[in-house]
């Protein structure tokens, strides 16, 4: 499964997180691993592609202990985006689980 | 190759993506080094994190294949045109463009590390000569310095204390050897004083000493294996910060 697929839908989940909220590298990492299991070394390469595509954005959250921490926020670009992705995931996952199930029109 | 250490993974990563000429390389490390601070914060070893982070190389070939497919953004062909799609998905199910048909892989093998056989002989010789004279002459003064400096503080305990006996039993009798006990009193507080002094010092040559030999453990790794392998005690800060 490292083929596109799972990439594309990496991306899905990570755009789909980030509508709900801002979030930093670790903390959006361990929601994802929570999940499924990741390499979790490749989430920032894509959180560097969805940046240079312009669905995501980021900035810098100066705290009291420790260094700056870099926060990720979707853009409105990346919304749009995860909404045709979302779409596109529910019909593609309903026609999938038919097909396992046997439930197809004879 | 999965690390066990932040350093050992900072320092991989960096290697690896210069050799690639992935660009952003201060910001890609600043990342990782953020993500150890914070699984640390959350209570995990570097191992651990290092674990879950995993194959430095399956990170660096995520970051080259995106240069790849932004240099050829959406003029990949469509897959009805010929072009067999590998992914059975199509190009732009998920919105991910399809690979590039013909590019070569740009991602290049690490180089494999060739100990040079002047460097063993050099390194050998310089063993000779450490492990037969400089570490044991150097660990046997450090010895001699632990047993003053416990020698010093325990005699200066012994002082101090039986000058307070003495003082107070000397209370009803005559008050003219009260001057003894308390010349007494200071003394021992002079030789534990000095004890103290001496047990800092001994505590600094022991790290001394450990460092030395942590040194000479990353000589033998750079030596044999082209990389450092322990961190020396006491330093927190990163080894490179560029």
């Amino acid at each position: 499964m490292q083929s596109q697929l799972k990439r594309g839908t990496l991306e899905l989940c990570v755009l789909s997180i980030l509508c709900r909220g801002d979030r930093y590298g670790y903390e959006l990492v361990n929601i994802i691993s929570s999940c499924m299991h990741i390499t979790e070394g490749t989430i920032y390469p894509l959180m560097k592609r969805l940046k240079d595509a312009g669905s995501i954005d980021s900035y810098i959250v100066e705290s009291q202990e420790g260094p700056p921490r870099k926060y990720y926020r979707i853009t409105d670009d990346g919304r749009v985006i995860q909404k045709e992705q979302e779409t596109e995931w529910r019909s593609f996952s309903v026609a999938i689980n038919k097909l396992l199930d046997g439930e197809e029109k004879q | 190759m999965i690390c066990s250490s932040k350093t050992e993974f900072l320092t991989s990563l960096r290697v690896a993506l210069e050799r690639n000429n992935v660009t952003d390389t201060r910001d890609i490390l600043t990342d990782f080094r953020q993500h150890f601070e914070d699984g640390a914060a959350a209570g995990e070893t570097e191992a651990e994190v290092c674990e879950k982070l995993g194959d430095i190389e399956e990170i660096i070939k995520q970051y080259v294949s995106e240069t790849d497919t932004a240099e050829t953004p959406k003029s990949a062909p469509a897959p009805d045109a010929g072009m067999p799609d590998t992914s059975g998905f199509g190009a732009d199910s998920f919105g991910n463009p399809a690979p590039p048909p013909y590019s070569q892989p740009r991602y290049a093998e690490p180089a494999r590390f060739q100990p040079s056989a002047g460097k063993i002989v050099g390194i050998l010789c310089l063993d000779v000569f450490i492990y037969s004279w400089a570490l044991p002459t150097l660990a046997g003064l450090i010895v001699a310095l632990i047993s003053i400096a416990i020698s010093f503080s325990l005699s200066g305990m012994v002082v101090f204390i039986a000058s307070i006996f003495t003082f107070f039993t000397d209370l009803g009798g005559i008050i003219v050897t009260g001057l003894a006990p308390l010349s007494l009193l200071f003394f021992g507080l002079m030789t534990i004083s000095l004890g103290g002094m001496l047990v800092i010092a001994s505590i600094g040559s022991v790290k001394g000493l450990i460092n030395i030999f942590i040194a000479i453990v990353n000589s033998h790794a750079k030596v044999f294996a082209g990389h450092k392998i322990w961190n020396k005690i006491g330093r927190k800060k990163e080894a490179y910060d560029r």
